[in-house]
């Protein structure tokens, strides 16, 4: 954040020289205290001054002030400027940036807790790292602070982005597990079956038992006597470390972990779905996920695995595509007619069935959803739609809510982008 | 410049003129004034008293004139007889105040809420207990879930009473609680119904609330729920009561450390110390960490806009307050404790209950049919106070209410008066997921709902 620390408008006061205290004297003083995001996910607690210019003046808790371009603030708070400041609304265009690579994470606040995180009704036992909104729970000898700063990247970029996302969080952490042993992995597994059936999911558990032995990317959901006086969310995500795949665990952004985390982010911010609004939610998802493993990790290395009929949430590690060329090969699919980007398909798309061709659109349609200033806000406008009516919105109003009259209109404007020098790998 | 109508000089007439004022959002923008001898000056108005139907004008020049009304043209007296100071200071000088704050000097007092699925959850007591209430205008009555309210040292009487909702009846106990306590709010010596709240959930099922909190407490405090602060807000002060009390007096008493007093209001302030007005007129200057804890958490809330909405704009009701925030505001039907909005649903005039506790808007299925929606098969099923119920998804071209425009939904219906006799009262639950869409806010002692698309 540039921020231009102004000379102090407020000498100390003194008793003895009242008579040279200078007071603030403007009536614009500003409204409430209230947290600001910066690009880079830097936090500050302050009330606006006022708007001058292009830039925002907010004078922090303790009485100083500093000024801020809005360009470097988050969209939240540039709509916040535009209602209590008066400013103009700024309407954002160009080239989005990448916040999660721009937040400045101190890893030296993670901290590995003193006792170990025994998990209920097992005897499983891992070690516990504390970052600021994720609880790392390791077995074995694998070290946790990639994975960890991955997640906290992750979630600064949704902060930043989505408005809404840090009050929804809340205080909570979002609890990762990290096995490095089959034993362990099977553990937790046969518990989560187990669950799953005690508590009406029948049909769930019977799909869990194909598919958690090949998955080394599952999410589980704790019960509340486990994840609420621990203050964690009730979705946990279970990574499994193996020979082939522990490189994915060694450094920060790698395509895996990458995808797995930014699912987990985009679907804390999306919420539940109602027994009838799943229609879209995997392409939407699976879309966002790929995109933000490629646009951070520069490649993908991430595979959909399944039951037969399941198109439930499991990743491994194992790809069938790097995602170098992805874009490449799609524009040259585009142009000969074989594929032709559409809502209404995009909308019946699942995991079983999936083909490569219709895994690069996904990607491509969230790349064309986050790839410019200006429909982000509008993506960010379409998560939150979501979330409310429990759904993904219908084709004609997807097209509305990025300002096309109908989804032929949308269907255009997505070709042109595949077609276009912006849309790369 | 000649002036070309007749003025008085400046005198104590008007009390206060703050600055060139105007009833537009920012800067005060100068307007033709066309005197009844049709010549015309730009100028802005600042003050006016009806009573003595004289206006103050401030013109380019900065020199200030008073004019009578009845020397201006018909549409300028227009103007000026609906121009209202306390909006003009409001624009001028306080916009930048959040509805949090407006509200909260008006004497309210607010917590926030937590939204899961959709449902406004509450974090307070329940006889001491720490409680979830849910937040729910669409239950004209308060209700425990059962099983809490035996955990929780209510006094549960025998299930042989009934309550209704979708899914129909489910059985109740009279059930004697001796407080709930939301913030500061504190309710004593309730007589309410508790009932098993889970009634047919699917196993595995989460329960969300400890208690419903109904329409009737919330009308008794006032309530003012905002979608868009995540806020609600309570005036505790005047449950029971007709009017509003102004809680704030015309002077505070600050207290220092050592025992000083000071009354008077707060005029300025600088990191470390405030200036006192006091209510001989006099000036104090004091080091603001000699103050009391108390005083020292006021003068760290205090700005010159608060001040000014106090001194100038405290008339201003809620609804003026929303609608100047550019919010559309419907005055709501109010039936027993239960609130009702007119609107379309698909073209067709459709009454609309507002209700916080619905995750989702439910269509009466009779209604959806008649509206021309798109029905489908009852093979969907809902979860009300009365148990489970047969529901179908349903496509919606248009729901309207005002210029809010809900388009291209599905939606679920399902038979709303299962069992009950006499013509339906309403055609569709409007449920949280809309209000969260358009921002709602509903303000019971104004019976006003408010919305505003983005």
């Amino acid at each position: 954040m540039i921020m231009k620390r102004l000379s102090n408008p407020h000498p100390k006061f003194r008793a003895a020289i009242v008579s040279l205290v200078i007071f603030i004297s403007t009536l614009s003083w500003a409204a409430e205290i209230r947290m600001w995001t910066d690009k880079k996910g830097r936090t500050l607690e302050g009330k606006l001054e006022k708007i001058d210019g292009e830039e925002a003046i907010i004078t922090l808790k303790n009485g100083k002030e500093i000024r801020i371009n809005r360009s470097l603030l988050s969209s939240n708070d540039n709509n916040y400027l535009t209602e209590y400041g008066g400013g103009e609304a700024v309407v954002l265009s160009g080239k989005v940036g990448t916040p999660e690579k721009d937040a400045r994470i101190d890893i030296k606040t993670f901290t590995e807790l003193p006792d170990p995180f025994i998990f209920p009704d097992t005897e499983i036992t891992f070690d516990a790292m504390e970052t600021e909104h994720f609880l790392i729970l390791t077995k074995g000898s694998f070290r946790p602070k990639n994975i960890a700063e991955t997640a906290e990247r992750l979630w600064h970029g949704m902060a930043f982005q989505h408005p809404t996302f840090r009050n929804k969080w809340g205080e909570n952490r979002r609890a990762i597990f990290v096995v490095d042993d089959e034993d362990t992995h099977k553990m937790l597994g046969e518990w989560y079956r187990e669950w799953l059936s005690n508590n009406g999911g029948h049909e769930q558990s019977l799909k869990l038992a194909i598919t958690w032995p090949k998955s080394t990317g599952g999410q589980i959901n704790l019960p509340p006597e486990i994840a609420e006086p621990r203050g964690l969310l009730s979705t946990a995500r279970v990574f499994k470390v193996t020979k082939e795949n522990d490189s994915s665990f060694k450094k920060v952004f790698t395509p895996f972990v990458t995808h797995c985390v930014a699912s987990d982010m985009l679907t804390t911010q999306m919420g539940g779905t109602s027994s009838f609004g799943a229609a879209g939610r995997f392409s939407i998802v699976t879309g966002h996920s790929y995109y933000k493993e490629i646009q951070l990790a520069g490649e993908s290395g991430t595979s959909l695995i399944s039951a037969k009929y399941d198109s439930s949430d499991i990743q491994s590690a194992r790809g069938f595509a790097n995602g170098t060329d992805w874009a490449k090969e799609l524009k040259k699919l585009v142009r000969k007619g074989t594929v032709k980007p559409s809502i209404e398909a995009l909308y019946k798309y699942e995991a079983d069935t999936l083909t490569p061709e219709e895994l690069v659109l996904l990607y491509s349609f969230s790349y064309f959803m986050q790839g410019d200033m200006g429909r982000l806000a509008a993506y960010t406008k379409m998560i939150e739609r979501a979330e409310s009516s429990r759904q993904i919105p219908e084709a004609i109003e997807i097209a509305k809510i990025f300002g096309f009259e109908t989804p032929e209109a949308l269907e255009i404007a997505w070709t042109e982008f595949i077609s276009s020098s912006a849309f790369k790998d | 410049m000649k002036i070309p109508f007749t003025f008085l000089a400046i005198t104590a007439l008007f009390a206060f003129s703050p600055s060139a004022l105007s009833q537009g959002k920012g800067d005060p923008e100068f307007r033709d004034f066309v005197g009844s001898n049709g010549k015309t000056i730009q100028a802005i108005l600042v003050d006016k008293s009806d009573e003595k139907a004289k206006a103050i004008l401030k013109m380019k020049n900065g020199q200030r004139v008073v004019i009578d009304y009845d020397k201006l043209s018909a549409g300028d007296q227009d103007f000026v007889k609906k121009w209202s100071k306390e909006r003009a200071v409001f624009l001028e000088q306080c916009v930048g105040l959040t509805v949090r704050e407006l509200l909260e000097l008006r004497g309210y007092e607010s917590f926030t809420f937590r939204l899961d699925n959709n449902s406004m959850i509450v974090e307070g007591k329940l006889n001491g207990h720490p409680a979830k209430f849910l937040i729910d205008t669409g239950a004209h009555a308060s209700v425990l879930h059962v099983q809490s309210a035996r955990n929780m040292d209510c006094t549960v009487g025998e299930m042989d009473q009934k309550i209704r909702g979708i899914g129909g009846e489910a059985p109740a106990a009279w059930t004697d609680v001796s407080e709930i306590r939301l913030g500061e709010s504190v309710i004593r010596n309730q007589r309410l119904l508790s009932a098993d709240l889970m009634k047919d959930r699917p196993e595995g099922s989460r329960q969300m609330e400890d208690a419903i909190f109904g329409a009737e407490f919330l009308t008794q405090l006032r309530a003012v729920i905002s979608y868009k602060e995540g806020r609600i807000f309570l005036r505790p002060d005047l449950a029971g009561g007709d009017g509003e009390v102004e809680k704030v007096p015309e002077f505070r008493l600050f207290k220092t450390l050592n025992g000083k007093t000071y009354k008077g209001n707060v005029s300025e302030k600088s990191r470390s110390a405030v200036k006192i007005v006091t209510e001989d007129g006099n000036e104090s200057q004091i080091s603001i960490s000699s103050l009391s804890e108390a005083d020292q958490e006021y003068i760290d809330d205090w700005s010159p806009q608060r001040a000014t909405f106090l001194k100038y704009c405290r008339g201003l009701t809620v609804e003026d307050l929303l609608e100047l925030r550019s919010y559309e505001s419907f005055e709501y039907e109010r039936r027993g404790n239960h609130i009702y909005v007119d609107g379309l649903l698909n073209e067709t005039d459709t009454t609309f209950m507002i209700d916080t506790g619905a995750q989702t808007t439910v269509l009466h299925i009779n209604t959806a049919r008649e509206t021309g929606c798109e029905v489908g098969p009852l093979d969907q099923v809902i979860y009300g106070v009365g148990g489970e119920a047969p529901a179908a998804i349903t496509k919606v071209k248009l729901i309207k209410l005002g210029t809010a425009d809900i388009t291209n939904r599905s939606l679920i219906s399902a038979d709303l008066f299962k069992d009950q006799s006499g013509k339906p009262g309403f055609g569709a639950i409007f449920g949280a997921d809309f209000m969260r869409e358009l921002n709602g806010v509903i303000t019971y002692r104004e019976s006003r709902i408010f919305l505003r698309q983005d």
